[in-house]
């Protein structure tokens, strides 16, 4: 196990309360809507990587059949391509936002 | 659908996915689940004597390999050294076939007990060209070398060649991960390779 890394995110979630709602003053009752909002944007990242893996992996055997250079199906899962998903998730949640409807 | 009604299932869908990807992290970072998985996914060492030890490509950047191209490489070395198999076959695309020779040769394997296949972009392929070489030749036997979660889709491949194969996983100590990364880098690999069954599964190349 990694009791380490646990505690440490344990710390700091304490932490990061102890400033929210001394600090910020945000009302505690907030926190399972903030909690299922997180799921969501999660689920977003997932389902967004889904897409962009799926697409990538028919491009990637488009271009095989058309083209001489070999392209590995494992350039379509790149670990870029999670954090670009993440990047996509986050825009489209700001964008609701922003639209008031998040 | 209305705008809000559609707007409401996808965000409905995303937290039902955002739980299960919470879930999914959790048992997979802090449970031994991926090891338990690893293991069943895994395949045994056979050594035994055998015509040709085939040690599959992995990649190789810039002159240099990667390290699981020099595990393998290495790994074939050693079975030959050990008097396994009097010849090796070093595959892999880039420059990789070429630089694994020449690691061999300057480890004590003669030159022409080396043979270098640097054509094949696939395990597939891979393992069309070996079952060429090897009918031509009028030998059945490898001693076939991959990374450990990579063995079982290598060995149906190689058998469906009609080649009797000896597995020779590399890498093995990735399925004893204990740290939280170790397992997460363990599923990662899982789930390429399940993918990876399932591609071959679905266009009719494993039996």
């Amino acid at each position: 196990m990694s009791p380490l890394a646990a505690l440490i995110t344990l710390l700091t979630s304490a932490g990061l309360a102890v400033v929210a709602i001394a600090v910020f003053r945000l009302p505690l009752r907030a926190l399972p809507s903030a909690l299922a909002r997180s799921l969501e944007v999660i689920g977003a990242v997932v389902l967004f990587s889904a897409a962009n893996v799926v697409l990538g992996m028919v491009l990637v055997l488009v271009l095989r059949r058309i083209d001489a250079y070999y392209f590995s199906l494992y350039e379509a899962a790149d670990v870029a391509v999670l954090g670009l998903s993440f990047s996509q998730a986050i825009v489209f949640y700001a964008w609701r936002g922003a639209a008031g409807r998040a | 659908m209305p705008c809000g009604s559609s707007e409401r299932v996808f965000a409905f869908l995303c937290r039902i996915v955002g739980a299960l990807r919470v879930a999914a992290f959790l048992i997979a970072a802090f449970t031994p689940a991926a090891n338990r998985f690893g293991r069943w996914m895994a395949t045994a060492s056979d050594l035994a004597p055998s015509d040709a030890i085939v040690v599959l490509g992995a990649s190789a950047r810039g002159g240099t390999l990667s390290d699981p191209s020099m595990r393998r490489a290495v790994a074939g070395i050693q079975l030959y050294r050990e008097g396994l198999a009097p010849r090796i076959i070093m595959m892999g695309l880039g420059g990789e076939g070429p630089i694994r020779a020449k690691l061999a040769s300057s480890l004590g394997v003669p030159a022409d007990a080396i043979a270098v296949e640097d054509e094949e972009p696939t395990t597939r392929d891979e393992a069309g060209r070996i079952g060429q070489l090897m009918r031509q030749q009028g030998k059945r036997s490898v001693l076939l070398v991959t990374d450990v979660i990579h063995m079982k889709r290598a060995k149906r491949l190689f058998e469906q060649q009609e080649l009797t194969v000896h597995p020779v996983p590399t890498n093995v100590g990735l399925l004893r991960a204990e740290s939280a990364g170790g397992r997460l880098t363990l599923t990662r690999t899982l789930a390429f390779e399940l993918v990876a069954l399932g591609y071959h599964r679905l266009f009719g190349y494993l039996r």
